[in-house]
Parts: structure tokens; C-alpha cells; sequence
């Protein structure tokens, strides 16, 4: 047999083909894209919900968690496009396979290509014309229909589809800010039921507040400037970078705003919900409380200076009293108290930790801080689990006597309020002086 | 060569193997697919192992076969006290007319185009390797005279699985010269009414021979080159080559964990031939002119269960090497995708 004879089909062979590995190529890398967009597309929607709407915590574990599965999607995709993708060498078997041609095209273009010695064989120019006379079996229209992956090019419109949006929604999520009422007396005893974060009572620390010794008006210390991790993390600061990118300039975080009320302490500037409710507490309001709040409110702080005035009562006919009551400094120093137990010459302004050192933690953590803090309302606070089972039976008192007569203490409450409304409370009550005690 | 030749001769090669079959089938009632291996290794120059129980047909198979083909048959009753030269042949003095005496060889049964060993394994090792030389090279060596057998050559022995007593295992470097093992099954009930029908029947069924006498060996080996003509691309053999290698218990890749358990010894290349030689039977009847790897894993069942030597371990566990092979061709097909 001539080589003419036999090269000549041979090539249109090998020509069809070519043809065919670039059309199945061409579309697995359609489909590789568009699962691509996909997996992006949806770690991307994801990812932003948790910035939004989820604190640090969540934002931490479900980015992360996020993050690992899109790397991990992606690199199956990358497996996966790696095994579908045809290479020469793949090619014919794939053909073959798929136009069911019992083994005729690879076993004729391996022989031509790896033992062309073979090509003199007895059965060889069979082998070529059955394959001649089968190459409409597997043309590349028949093999690779032309259109586009649909699973996956759905796929890919819709996560788009959700990131779009997802964004076109974001200023929904923004969380609206906290009605606030604040009181100038210490709240004392107040049973924390009824609590929530967006209805929220203020009041100085009555014990635990630590006075500052500082000079009033004195900028406090930087929060996070002290050791322990109070510097925000990287992945709270790429929270809160996210949410200004979405919910715009005005939006301002939270830690950002306690230090700049702290920092300036001469009006309000940036926030704008603050702003308001910081008006409206130095005109003596309770905004966005109802009347029946309103007396609500008015009835627990009564109790609450009740308890308060009782309290020390009780305590100076004991010859007690705290280190503050006593007028004690921070060096240990007796020094003159002015009125309310000021230290001398500290000034009318409020003093800047009157709630104590500011924490600077930041807003959407899981955790608290502690302020003194109360008010009506409704939600969950971790409250002490209520009793199960039998009492553990009471020791035996050696002074019954006295006991019969011992008033039971009520510990001091505190409320814990997210860190979001820290800044906010603050600069409340900074400019609350002359607000009017219900 | 036209392809039009070539495939006339695929075609009369399908036509003959299917006539020699309709005529066996004519006298062995059932036994289909072991009648077709059978017919498979003899087309692809091998010899046969049938394994079964007594009176199911093995020697009728054998019988009938020599008759089909048209070919020389001997069979050999192998006993305890068979001796080699009662295979081989011998040499015995013979006295002419003259009065001279000279040694003359005396051909045994072993020179036959078809030759069943009944029951190989009664003999002792010496007297089975007596057929070694004669299975491997086909020629046997009598006092330093070689002796060619004549072609075509086919051995058919047969292994009877239930009497052990008495019996000898056959060597391995024996069991690895049969191209393919055959188990034969009870037949089923239908076949059984059929053979209590025909077998006691007045006129009991005749084989004709599908060759001419004169012409039936040279035939056979024109047919024969015709099966080593078939096309095996270098995918196929690879493929044959790794399902050898997934029966070593040692060898380096994705031994499936039966072999390493199991399996002491694994296939030899002659495992790998015959693999590619049945392989190339059943692509001419499938009307190719190459093989594919379907055949390949049609063949292997049949091709490579003899090969392996299994350890106490597997014999403890009841695990056959029919069901190592089974696993050996998952594996393997699992490697190439």
C-alpha cells in the first residue's frame, strides 16, 4: 500500500479530530468560567451578609469558613476542568468513546503514531477504511453540540444575580439606632428584666463606676492603647471598612465614634443618630420612649434613688463607706470632696470615666462592657440559670439572732449593652448634665 | 492487501469458529460459553484446562471437537503408575528383516493434533512434566532425539476438583502453559432433560467435520496466523500489562488489598499472552481487526485465575482466585479511567 494511499485519509482523520478537541475544549472552558463566577459570586454574597449583619465572631468563623470552601471549590473545579480537558493524547479515546466506535480511532491513530511499522500490517488498511467510512459518526457538531453550558451558566447568573442584590439591599441592614433615656443618679437595684438594646436607660455606675483622678476635660486614654487585645483585629477593621463601603461615609464605627466623642467632647460630630439623641437628652427628653415608658421609666428611677439613699443611710449608720464616698484619691491621699463626692478642683464638667476607662472594644463582638446601665424592654440577657432540683440544705447558722434580723442585699446590676451604643451612651450622658430626672 | 481481503478472511474466520461450535453444541448439550473458551484458546495456539466433576461432558467436548475440526485425537488416562514414556513414547528394539537390531521410536499418544489428558492430576509430577516440553515447545525430547509434534497441537487436560485422594497438584510452571482454565457446571435443568433425551434416544446425534481432512490442520494454522494478524494498539497492551502487574503482590501501584492478602505469587507474562492472544480470538468474532479493551476483560477471567498461587491466608478465608481477578479488573479499570 502506498504511503500516499494511506496518509491522505489519515490526516482528515487527525484533521476532525483537531477539530473536535477544540470545540469540547472551548466548551469545558465555558463551563469552567462560569462555575468560577459561581463560587465566587456566592462566597462573595455570603461574605458580605456576615459583614453586615453578623458580629466579629461570626464574621471571623463564617468568612473563614467561607473563604476555605470557595479555595476548596475551586480547586476541585480545577481538577475537574483538568481531567475533562482534552489533550492530544486523550483525544481519539474520548472520540472514540463517544461516537462508539469500539476502539477503531484510537487503536489507528496510535499505531500511525507511536509504531507506523504497523501500518504494513495485514488488517491495517481495514482498520483505515472502517474509519474512513465512520467519521460522520463522530463529527465535532455531533459530538460537542454547540451551546452554551446551561447548569452552569445559570448558575453563574444567579450568584451574580444574589451579590447584586444583596448589595442593592444593604442599606436595609444598616441597624437603626437605640432610643436612649438617661439618668444623673446612679440606677442602684434594678432587677434587669425587660431589657433591650434598642430601648435603653442610662445611668452612672453608683459603686463599681471608677472615678477618674484626671483633670476633667482631659482627653482620655486612647482606647485599645493598653495591652490585653483591645486593638481591634484585622478582621473587625476589615468588617467595619465593608460596611463603609456599602452604607457610605456616614456610617461610622462605632470604636471611632467613642474616641472622637471622648477625644472632643465639645459636640457631637459624625454620627448623626448621637447627635440627635444627644439633643434631645440635653433638652431633659426621652426620645422614642412612649408615656407609659416614660413613666415607666420615671418609676424605676424613683426605686432606684430610693434603694440608693437607703443604702448609704444604712451604711454611714454602720460608720461605712466607700473609698470614693470617703474622698479618697487615686494616690491614697485624703483630699476635699466638693459637691457629690467630687474631688477638689475637679471642675463641673462630667467626668470622661464616669463609667469607667473606656474599653474600646468594637462594635458588632459578641461581647460586653460593663456600664452601668437599664432600662425596660424585652430580650434575652444571660441571666442566672433558675434553680433545679432540691436546695443544698442551708448551714447551720451559729447566730440566728442576728441572721432573723439581716436585711438581704441585693447586688448592684449592671446591664451589659453591646458595644455598638458605648460611644453613644457616653456622649449622652456627657452632655446630659442638665437632664431632667424623671 | 485490500481491506476487502482482510475482511473475507474476518468473515470466514467468524464462519468456520461458528460452525465448529454449531457441531459441538450438536452432541455437548450446554456448556455454551466453556465450548466457546475452549474454542478460543485452540484459535489462539493455547491448550485448555477443564475443571469439573465427573460425567458433565469433558471428554465428550474434547472428542467432539477432534471430530469438528476434522483433526487427530488421543486421550491419556492419567493414573498413578502412568511413566513419561507411556505420554512421550519410547524406544524399543526392533529386529529387521536381516537379522539387525536397532532401536526404533515408538510414538506415544502425545502425538495427535488433539490430545486430552484425563484427569492430569492423578499422575505424578514427574510423568505431568512430561507434557511440559510438549505443551511449551511443542516437540518432545526421547533419548536425546528431539521429535516435533505435529501442528496444529492442542491440549485439552481435565482436573477433577471433588477426589483428591490419589491426586497431585499440578505444578505451577504446568498450570501457567494452559492458555485458559475452564470450569464446567452441572448442567442446568432444561439442558439435563435434553441430554437424558437425546443421549438415550435411538439414533444418538453425530458430529460432521466442518474441514477437510487432508486440509484441516493447515487450515487450522492459516487461521490461527489470521488471530496474531489482529491490530493491538499500545493502549491495549498496557492496559494487559497492568492487570498482570495488579496480580503481584509486590509490585508498585494500586495493588488492590486482596492480592496483597492473598495472593503469594502473582501471573507471569505468559498471563499477559494470553490475555492478548484470547483477546485478538474474540475481536475477529466480533468482526474487528483490533482488539478492545472489552476483550481483554472478557478474556481475563478465563486467562489468569490459574496463575495465581494464593496463600494459606486465602484458603483460610475461602477466597478463590476467580474472585481476586474480579477485583484485579475493577482495579485495573479503575486506572485507566
Amino acid at each position: 500500500m502506498s504511503r500516499r494511499s494511506t496518509s491522505h485519509p489519515l490526516d482528515a482523520i487527525r484533521r476532525q479530530l483537531g477539530r473536535v478537541r477544540r470545540r469540547h475544549n472551548f466548551r469545558e472552558a465555558q463551563r469552567g468560567l462560569y462555575l468560577l463566577v459561581a463560587v465566587g459570586g456566592t462566597a462573595a454574597t455570603v461574605g458580605l451578609l456576615l459583614a453586615l449583619c453578623g458580629s466579629v465572631r461570626l464574621f471571623a468563623y463564617g468568612g473563614a469558613a467561607v473563604a476555605g470552601l470557595a479555595v476548596l471549590a475551586v480547586v476541585l473545579l480545577g481538577r475537574d476542568a483538568r481531567r475533562r480537558l482534552l489533550g492530544t493524547a486523550r483525544a481519539a479515546a474520548w472520540a472514540d468513546r463517544r461516537g462508539s466506535l469500539e476502539g477503531r480511532l484510537a487503536t489507528l491513530l496510535e499505531i500511525a503514531g507511536r509504531d507506523p511499522g504497523r501500518q504494513g500490517a495485514f488488517f491495517w488498511p481495514l482498520l483505515l477504511e472502517e474509519n474512513v467510512r465512520r467519521l460522520t459518526r463522530w463529527r465535532p457538531e455531533r459530538l460537542v453540540p454547540r451551546r452554551l453550558p446551561l447548569a452552569p451558566l445559570a448558575a453563574a447568573l444567579g450568584a451574580a444575580a444574589a451579590l447584586v442584590a444583596t448589595l442593592a439591599l444593604a442599606p436595609r441592614l444598616r441597624p437603626a439606632p437605640p432610643a436612649v433615656a438617661f439618668l444623673t443618679e446612679p440606677v442602684g437595684n434594678l432587677a434587669p428584666t425587660d431589657l433591650t438594646p434598642d430601648r435603653v436607660l442610662v445611668a452612672p455606675a453608683a459603686e463599681h463606676g471608677s472615678r477618674s483622678s484626671g483633670e476633667p476635660g482631659a482627653p482620655p486614654a486612647a482606647p485599645g492603647a493598653g495591652a490585653g487585645g483591645d486593638q481591634p483585629s484585622l478582621l473587625a477593621r476589615l468588617q467595619e471598612h465593608i460596611r463603609e463601603r456599602v452604607w457610605g461615609p456616614s456610617w461610622e464605627p462605632p470604636g471611632d465614634a467613642t474616641r472622637s466623642a471622648d477625644a472632643g467632647r465639645g459636640g457631637p460630630k459624625g454620627n448623626a443618630h448621637a447627635t440627635s439623641d444627644a439633643d434631645a437628652g440635653r433638652t431633659g427628653t426621652v426620645p422614642s420612649v412612649g408615656s407609659g415608658s416614660r413613666q415607666e421609666l420615671a418609676r424605676v428611677a424613683r426605686a432606684a434613688r430610693r434603694t440608693n439613699r437607703g443604702n448609704r443611710e444604712g451604711k454611714e449608720a454602720r460608720g461605712e463607706a466607700s473609698p470614693p464616698e470617703r474622698g479618697s484619691g487615686a494616690d491614697g491621699e485624703p483630699e476635699q470632696t466638693g459637691t457629690d463626692g467630687a474631688a477638689s478642683g475637679a471642675g463641673t464638667a462630667t467626668s470622661p470615666d464616669l463609667f469607667g476607662p473606656p474599653t474600646g472594644r468594637r462594635a458588632g463582638g459578641g461581647e460586653t462592657f460593663a456600664l452601668a446601665l437599664a432600662a425596660p424592654g424585652r430580650g434575652s440577657y444571660p441571666m442566672p440559670a433558675p434553680p433545679s432540683g432540691e436546695p443544698p440544705p442551708a448551714a447551720e447558722d451559729e447566730r440566728p439572732a442576728l441572721a432573723a434580723g439581716q436585711r438581704s442585699e441585693t447586688p448592684l446590676t449592671k446591664m451589659p449593652v453591646p458595644p455598638a451604643y458605648e460611644s453613644l451612651v457616653r456622649r449622652l450622658f456627657a452632655h446630659g448634665a442638665g437632664a431632667v430626672s424623671p | 492487501m485490500t481491506p476487502n481481503v482482510a475482511a473475507a478472511a474476518v468473515e470466514d474466520f467468524r464462519e468456520t469458529f461458528a460452525a465448529v461450535r454449531r457441531e459441538v453444541a450438536k452432541v455437548v448439550i450446554g456448556h455454551q460459553a466453556a465450548i466457546e473458551t475452549i474454542l478460543v484458546a485452540f484459535f489462539a495456539g493455547g491448550h485448555a484446562l477443564i475443571e469439573g466433576v465427573p460425567g458433565i461432558g469433558k471428554t465428550l467436548i474434547v472428542r467432539s471437537l477432534a471430530e469438528a475440526l476434522n483433526l487427530s485425537f488421543n486421550r491419556i488416562q492419567f493414573t498413578v503408575d502412568l511413566m513419561p514414556a507411556d505420554i512421550t513414547g519410547t524406544r524399543i528394539i526392533n529386529e529387521g528383516l536381516d537379522g539387525r537390531r536397532e532401536f526404533v521410536f515408538v510414538r506415544g499418544p502425545v502425538f495427535a493434533h488433539l490430545l486430552l489428558a484425563d484427569e492430569i492430576n492423578r499422575a505424578t509430577p514427574k510423568t505431568q512434566s512430561a507434557l511440559l516440553e510438549a505443551m511449551a515447545e511443542q516437540q518432545v525430547t526421547v533419548a536425546g532425539t528431539t521429535h516435533p509434534l505435529p501442528s496444529p497441537f492442542f491440549v485439552l487436560a481435565t482436573l477433577n476438583p471433588i477426589e483428591m485422594e490419589g491426586t497431585y497438584q499440578l505444578p505451577e510452571a504446568q498450570l501457567d502453559r494452559f492458555l485458559f482454565k475452564v470450569a464446567l457446571e452441572y448442567p442446568s435443568r432444561p439442558e439435563l432433560e435434553r441430554i437424558l433425551g437425546d443421549t438415550t434416544a435411538a439414533e444418538l446425534p453425530t458430529v460432521q467435520p466442518v474441514l477437510a481432512r487432508d486440509a484441516a490442520p493447515a487450515r487450522v494454522e492459516e487461521l490461527r496466523q489470521l488471530v496474531r494478524r489482529v491490530l493491538v494498539a499500545p493502549h491495549i497492551e498496557r492496559y494487559a500489562a497492568d492487570l498482570v502487574r495488579l496480580t503481584h503482590p509486590g509490585s508498585d501501584g494500586e495493588v488492590p488489598e486482596t492480592v496483597s492478602r492473598y495472593v503469594a505469587y502473582g501471573a507471569s507474562p505468559r498471563g499477559g499472552q494470553a490475555l492478548i492472544l484470547g483477546a485478538k480470538v474474540l475481536a475477529l468474532l466480533a468482526g474487528r481487526v483490533h482488539v478492545a479493551v472489552e476483550d481483554i476483560d472478557r478474556v481475563a477471567p478465563a486467562a489468569l485465575p490459574h496463575r495465581l498461587v494464593i496463600n494459606f491466608a486465602a484458603e483460610a478465608a475461602s477466597i478463590h482466585p476467580p474472585e481476586i481477578v474480579a477485583q484485579v479488573l475493577a482495579a485495573g479499570q479503575r486506572r485507566r479511567g
